[in-house]
């Protein structure tokens, strides 16, 4: 191992080809008479300066001033309509731009290894040692460094489908670019961090609607994580009593909620709490309420929309967790009960003392991951409530809208597009550093190897 | 030697050049005079493929047969729903159909981005003699008509319960509201803005006209009035979504219930036997008396500014919101299981038999008649905000005194929407 470092960190002078290399990529190794490899790399380089002259620099221009030439009309004599001539489009604009920046990276990690390539053959020469060939390094491919040929594919699948996207869509959080800019009829520009001064400080409107819904996103990520969780543990542990019969069957009954559909659930859900819905309808016929002024507004108050959205999600919830509790319960081994039986300990200690910590330990990662995963649950809240009841001092949101329910209200009601992309970074943000900060100051982090 | 040799040359390039040009010159003449082929993609509703399908075919054949510069006209149709049109339509213009349905409230957007043409002047008044000049100016924004109407976007009407109004009773909202019902609510309109702006509306209130952005007289004495005597009677009205008040219109709980044709067939299935459809009422406030009214809108064709062959594209859309294909149309709906309204604009067509033997589209085509107000071109967001707004006064909780400022304030806030 010292031996090896020792090795590596002997500085070599970089002969003539290797410095040429730099310039002409693969001079090195045509010198070294590896031809294919000399080829490749050189092909990469003409490819990429063609690419360049052909239209990467414009793209990289257009990046920074994302289009200049508004469209507009042309009257041609003797035609009825005058023709349309389309100016510059500020969104392919950005992508394009975008895409050269990553295929710029591409092509300089590509001269890297060209570098790399290069000084190895270089050492190789020196030690005396055979260069090896073709041949040689694409066996290599399929033996050594066959995660390599392995990730490929789907690395590249990655980049161009997700994290493309991904950086363009980020992008347009420090542009303008929303209704009032839409193409291709206009251009957007580039504005910075304006988006996110309006959204924190400069809008007021706009920040009382964020703080308002990120605090009650974060009310509703931690009633709908945590009543689910042990409301689903105390089921589970009624169920797992020694004295229950047909655990099976009160089990299978409530694992039937999770086999229906859970749209259907909820829609279900929806019919039954409305004005006039089965539950108010049954309590005006029973007379407890007089009419349908005294309904209740289970979606239309807000603290009570807000009450009825976590209730629902309990019922969606619960069996979820029994399930999860159920299996670690019947793990625990029934020794350790003997053993506090017999110390003297009652259920409730042991409840405390051997359950409960063995059930925390396992499921923190996935207590974390289902408080993420609520922030962001945008299936509930969108088919309950659609976000409503409208609240009137919001911008576009209702009281139990959460951020990623309004993200979306954004993007397809209002074409907020900027907006949208600045609150999805947000969102991000708050959700990453919640959970690196939670997850690494769990005990299933810090004592990973210590379950038995 | 060389001199020659480069002479030759220059004078060789210097013919084929000119034999070149010459060719050129040639081929733009032809053109001229060849017939072109003519392909154009049409948007259409799903559950209109077939009819689209049909009559564009008839057009295809007809307008190739007028014309000696085409050679043979195709039109493909696609399925984009005229409420999603536009924003496909955004996505790419370019791959967007040559012309499509789209509803008058989108005109706003699609004009703004330059994505469809204003109708030239002679087109325009082929557009207002077809379906009024009412009905046209619903296609109008900024100046310029963007196409062809072929049907109300929004008809709204007046549903009731037989057995608990008479036709008398129905005509004026202070007698409905009087009436003794006892638990049963008088009328019920929907907190959705498009519905619960009728009161406003009917007192005058102006939005948006012309797309002035900052023109609104929704704070107007008369209008906070109006707004005053809708909170005031909230006990004998009801403010709730359609779900509900099926329900409630069903077990005779709610008297008359003011919706869109969009929810006709739940609505009339929910009083069955004493279902009635009307105008929306008179009403009389300070000893005011208004006829009450409502948004309307209509959709309309319009044509993609990419288009490569936009005379066409317009010819299209002409025939295909003309008399013929509007009664053709209906015809088609009607015949479908179950039937479908589809309500003419033709104003020929009012007249026409057929149309008149079906009584609900009187209801309709009256409350139509009866819409001074133009569905404006408004920012998506308004609609929640405006009914956030409506349903506070409704429920009380912003109190009478307050109803003005708060009213001047949304306007305020509307402002930079």
């Amino acid at each position: 191992m010292f031996q090896k470092k020792d090795e590596s960190e002997i500085k070599i002078e970089d002969s003539f080809a290797t410095k040429l290399s730099f310039v002409i990529m693969g001079f090195a190794n045509l010198a070294h008479k590896q031809f294919a490899k000399g080829i490749g790399f050189l092909a990469i380089e003409i490819g990429f300066i063609v690419f360049m002259i052909m239209g990467g620099a414009t793209n990289l221009v257009n990046l920074i001033t994302l289009g200049t030439v508004e469209t507009h009309d042309e009257v041609i004599p003797g035609k009825i309509l005058p023709v349309r001539v389309f100016g510059d489009n500020s969104m392919l604009f950005l992508l394009y731009g975008v895409l050269t920046c990553m295929v710029i990276a591409a092509f300089v990690m590509v001269w890297r290894a060209n570098v790399k390539s290069a000084r190895q053959v270089q050492k190789l020469e020196m030690q005396g040692k055979p260069i090896p060939s073709f041949l040689d390094d694409a066996k290599l491919y399929l033996d050594e460094k066959f995660h390599i040929t392995m990730l490929f594919l789907p690395i590249t699948g990655i980049l161009a489908f997700t994290v493309l996207p991904l950086l363009y869509m980020i992008c347009i959080a420090f542009t303008n670019y929303d209704r009032e800019h839409q193409v291709p009829g206009n251009l957007f520009h580039w504005i910075g961090l304006g988006n996110f001064g309006n959204i924190l400080i400069g809008d007021e409107r706009m920040s009382r609607t964020f703080f308002g819904t990120l605090v009650w996103t974060i009310i509703w990520a931690f009633f709908a994580t945590f009543t689910n969780y042990f409301a689903g543990i105390i089921v589970a542990l009624i169920i797992n009593q020694k004295d229950v019969k047909f655990k099976k069957l009160w089990r299978a009954v409530l694992v039937l909620t999770i086999a229906m559909p859970q749209f259907i659930s909820l829609l279900v859900m929806r019919c039954f709490f409305s004005n006039y819905g089965v539950v108010n309808r049954t309590l005006i016929n029973m007379g407890i309420i007089k009419n349908i002024d005294g309904a209740i507004p289970f979606f239309e108050d807000p603290t009570l929309a807000k009450i009825t959205v976590i209730f629902v999600n309990m019922w969606i919830g619960i069996p979820h967790t029994m399930l999860m509790s159920s299996g670690i319960l019947m793990n625990i081994p029934q020794d350790l009960y003997e053993a506090a039986t017999v110390d003297g300990a009652n259920k409730v200690q042991m409840f405390f003392k051997i359950t409960l910590p063995q059930i925390i330990f396992t499921t923190t990662p996935y207590l974390i991951q289902t408080f993420i995963g609520n922030i962001n649950n945008f299936n509930l809240i969108y088919l309950l409530t659609g976000g409503g009841p409208v609240n009137a001092n919001y911008y576009s949101a209702g009281d139990t809208d959460l951020l990623v329910t309004w993200l979306f209200k954004l993007t397809s009601d209002n074409r907020d597009y900027s907006l949208a992309s600045t609150i999805g970074i947000l969102i991000f943000i708050i959700s990453a550093t919640f959970s690196l900060l939670t997850y690494t100051n769990t005990k299933s982090y810090k004592e990973e190897d210590a379950f038995q | 030697m060389k001199k020659r040799i480069l002479a030759l040359s220059l004078a060789a390039a210097m013919v084929i050049g000119a034999l070149a040009s010459c060719t050129k010159q040639e081929t733009v003449v032809s053109s001229a005079v060849e017939a072109r082929d003519v392909s154009l993609t049409l948007w259409g509703a799903e559950a209109d493929l077939d009819f689209l399908k049909e009559v564009s075919s008839d057009f295809a054949k007809t307008y190739a047969d007028e014309h000696d510069d085409v050679k043979s006209v195709t039109v493909d149709v696609k399925i984009v729903g005229e409420n999603d049109s536009s924003k496909e339509a955004l996505k790419d213009i370019n791959a967007a159909a040559d012309v499509f349905g789209v509803p008058g409230d989108q005109t706003a957007q699609l004009a703004d981005a330059k994505a469809i043409y204003a109708m030239p002047e002679d087109v325009v008044k082929e557009i207002k003699d077809l379906v009024g000049d009412s009905t046209a100016a619903k296609a109008f924004y900024n100046g310029n008509y963007y196409g062809f109407p072929y049907s109300p976007n929004t008809a709204c009407a007046l549903y009731y319960n037989k057995t608990l109004f008479t036709e008398d009773e129905v005509k004026d909202l202070n007698v409905m509201l009087e009436k003794d019902l006892g638990d049963t609510k008088a009328i019920g309109v929907d907190s959705n803005a498009f519905l619960s702006s009728c009161w406003i509306l009917t007192a005058g209130g102006e939005l948006y006209t012309n797309s002035n952005r900052d023109y609104c007289t929704f704070d107007s004495d008369e209008c906070v009035e109006m707004m005053k005597f809708v909170q005031k009677n909230a006990g004998k009205m009801y403010k709730g979504s359609t779900e509900d008040a099926v329900g409630l219109l069903k077990d005779g709980k709610l008297a008359a219930w003011f919706d869109g044709s969009w929810n006709a067939s739940k609505v009339v299935g929910a009083l069955g036997d004493n279902v009635a459809v009307t105008v929306l009422p008179k009403v009389k406030v300070n000893d005011k008396e208004y006829q009450m009214t409502c948004f309307g809108g209509v959709k309309y064709y319009a044509v993609n500014a990419a288009s490569k062959e936009p005379e066409v594209a317009i010819a299209l859309a002409q025939y295909l919101s003309s008399a013929d294909v509007q009664l053709k149309k209906y015809e088609a709906k009607q015949a479908m299981n179950p039937p479908q309204l589809a309500i003419p604009t033709a104003l020929s067509l009012i007249e026409n038999d057929t149309i008149k033997s079906n009584p609900a589209i009187a209801a309709y085509m009256k409350q139509g008649e009866m819409i001074v107000v133009q569905e404006p071109v408004i920012p998506q967001d308004w609609w929640g905000d405006f009914g956030a707004l409506y349903s506070d006064i409704f429920d009380g909780k912003i109190s009478a005194d307050n109803i003005k400022a708060e009213i001047t304030k949304h306007i305020e806030s509307w402002k930079t929407m």
